[in-house]
């Protein structure tokens, strides 16, 4: 199984579903295994920012009805996922499900909108967890270039070159957040950056299709 | 004089059996859809070109040439959904070994996806939605309307030109972005260090947001244009030509920002549209066309 068919599954394999394929390469590959560690955490303590509520079902039958007519997805079985119980499996929300838990997770790191009920017990506990996902993001980005790499050779230095200026991005919109922490702005270019690496990671996992 | 015109013509007929041995490799394969309204294509050829048109009647037309047996075209249709994609028969086989080229002819109505890593990727005069992704790949998409249109590009130039009354959504790296002539209920352009370049009226009341972190940025605006426009660049300079009046809404941050040029807001005209530009270290430009 590929990085990018494993990808499209997240949402059903961070609460612990996945098909015995899907587990295999969870336990094989490390870029994978990393997000599904990253994701999993910060979708609960996201539980814990507000109280979660689901449109309901019709809602999402009516989505899901509209997409398989017109053809954007297959019917398939219903399993519960992050997004909810009855998805369908969309994989191109995988990226931006990721991308939208690291900005709920970067929510709570910059202590902008915590809720009343988290500790400082708490917040002690989640900084380290969080520059812990930063370190190890230079790891990732290396696997990501070994795989584009081992598929697509000559864009090798193009992905670097884009990653770096991603990276720095990232950083700058970090440290603009961390000066003020309740900015919109500031919120919204880490948010942006952060929807960059994404796109770059997904075009990496799509090139060894 | 006779050796040089007698070398001229052996030159010649070399130059002439070599095209034709070049043309007897490339392999044409030509494949015909039938679609009703509605109707969605896809398009993923990494390594090649692909240009897509609108036309009349109800078929997809595809004409794909290759220049090596080493690829193949895989084509399924499911109802109203076509799906073509090139199929590297080898692993790692060279960007001009696997280059297949593709011409598209769709109804106008036809949603359209295409995803090449080093294109160029044309799509022209459609009506149905657009969505792109290329990582070096030129995209240039034009006379689209009432369409969404989706673009996610790595480092390749993006062009659009005379897109309107849809939602567009670019997101690039580094690559350039120019719009000319785009206008619609909603504009959304992205990029990390690619520089966003838009000349037009920013029409029909919509929302316009650029953001970059380090490119620059310019605007070209006309005197009749109606916006309500902010500008700010966290640590580069803002430049503004327009004769603006007050805000409609208060913009926070903005007044102190606005003596160090870094920042601007307001009104023109009767403020229809909504346009903001951030750029966290870049320039921007705001000017009369």
């Amino acid at each position: 199984m590929k990085c990018a068919e494993f990808q499209r599954a997240l949402p059903y394999i961070i609460d612990g579903g996945g098909t015995a394929e899907e587990q295999e390469h969870l336990r094989s590959c490390n870029i994978c295994a990393d997000l599904v560690q990253d994701l999993r955490y910060i979708a609960e303590q996201a539980k814990l920012l507000v109280p979660m509520e689901d449109p309901s079902p019709r809602v999402w039958n009516g989505i899901s009805k509209t997409l398989e007519r017109e053809g954007l997805v297959k019917p398939a079985p219903a399993r519960r996922g992050l997004l909810g119980p009855q998805r369908q499996s969309w994989g191109f929300l995988a990226p931006l499900a990721a991308v939208s838990a690291l900005a709920v997770g970067l929510y709570i790191y910059n202590g902008s909108n915590r809720a009343e009920q988290t500790t400082t017990a708490q917040q002690s506990g989640e900084q380290p967890a969080m520059a812990q996902v930063a370190d190890d993001s230079a790891q990732d980005d290396q696997q990501v270039l070994e795989l584009v790499a081992q598929h697509q050779p000559s864009m090798r230095q193009t992905y670097e070159q884009n990653l770096k200026s991603v990276n720095a991005y990232i950083r700058d919109a970090k440290a603009s957040l961390q000066q003020n922490p309740d900015d919109n702005e500031a919120k919204e270019y880490l948010m942006q950056a952060y929807e960059q690496k994404a796109m770059l990671y997904q075009m990496a996992a799509r090139s060894g299709e | 004089m006779r050796m040089i015109v007698r070398g001229a013509k052996l030159a010649l007929m070399l130059v002439v059996c070599f095209a034709t041995v070049a043309a007897l490799a490339q392999t044409r394969k030509e494949m015909k859809f039938t679609v009703q309204p509605g109707a969605s294509l896809s398009v993923i050829n990494e390594f090649g070109p692909v240009a897509v048109r609108a036309t009349g009647g109800r078929q997809v037309q595809i004409v794909a040439i290759s220049h090596s047996e080493k690829v193949e075209i895989d084509q399924n249709q499911s109802g109203n959904r076509v799906e073509v994609r090139t199929h590297l028969l080898q692993p790692r086989l060279g960007a001009e070994a696997a280059k297949v080229a593709y011409e598209v002819s769709v109804p106008a109505d036809v949603a359209v996806t295409v995803r090449s890593a080093t294109g160029p990727i044309t799509v022209e005069r459609v009506r149905g939605d657009v969505t792109t992704q290329s990582d070096t790949a030129d995209v240039d998409i034009r006379d689209v309307s009432g369409a969404h249109v989706h673009v996610r590009s790595m480092s390749g130039q993006v062009r659009l030109a005379n897109v309107s009354n849809g939602h567009v959504e670019i997101t690039s790296v580094s690559g350039p972005v120019t719009m000319t002539n785009v206008s619609g209920p909603k504009l959304e352009v992205n990029t990390t260090n690619g520089k966003i370049s838009y000349t037009g009226n920013f029409a029909n009341n919509g929302e316009y947001t650029f953001t970059n972190h380090n490119g620059d940025i310019d605007v070209f605006v006309p005197a009749n244009a109606s916006v309500d426009i902010s500008a700010r660049s966290v640590k580069g300079t803002v430049e503004n030509d327009l004769q603006v009046a007050a805000p409609k809404l208060h913009v926070p941050g903005f007044a102190s920002q606005a003596d160090a040029g870094r920042a601007f807001a307001g009104t023109v005209n009767n403020g229809g549209s909504s346009v903001q530009i951030r750029s966290f270290s870049g320039k921007i430009r705001v000017k009369k066309q």
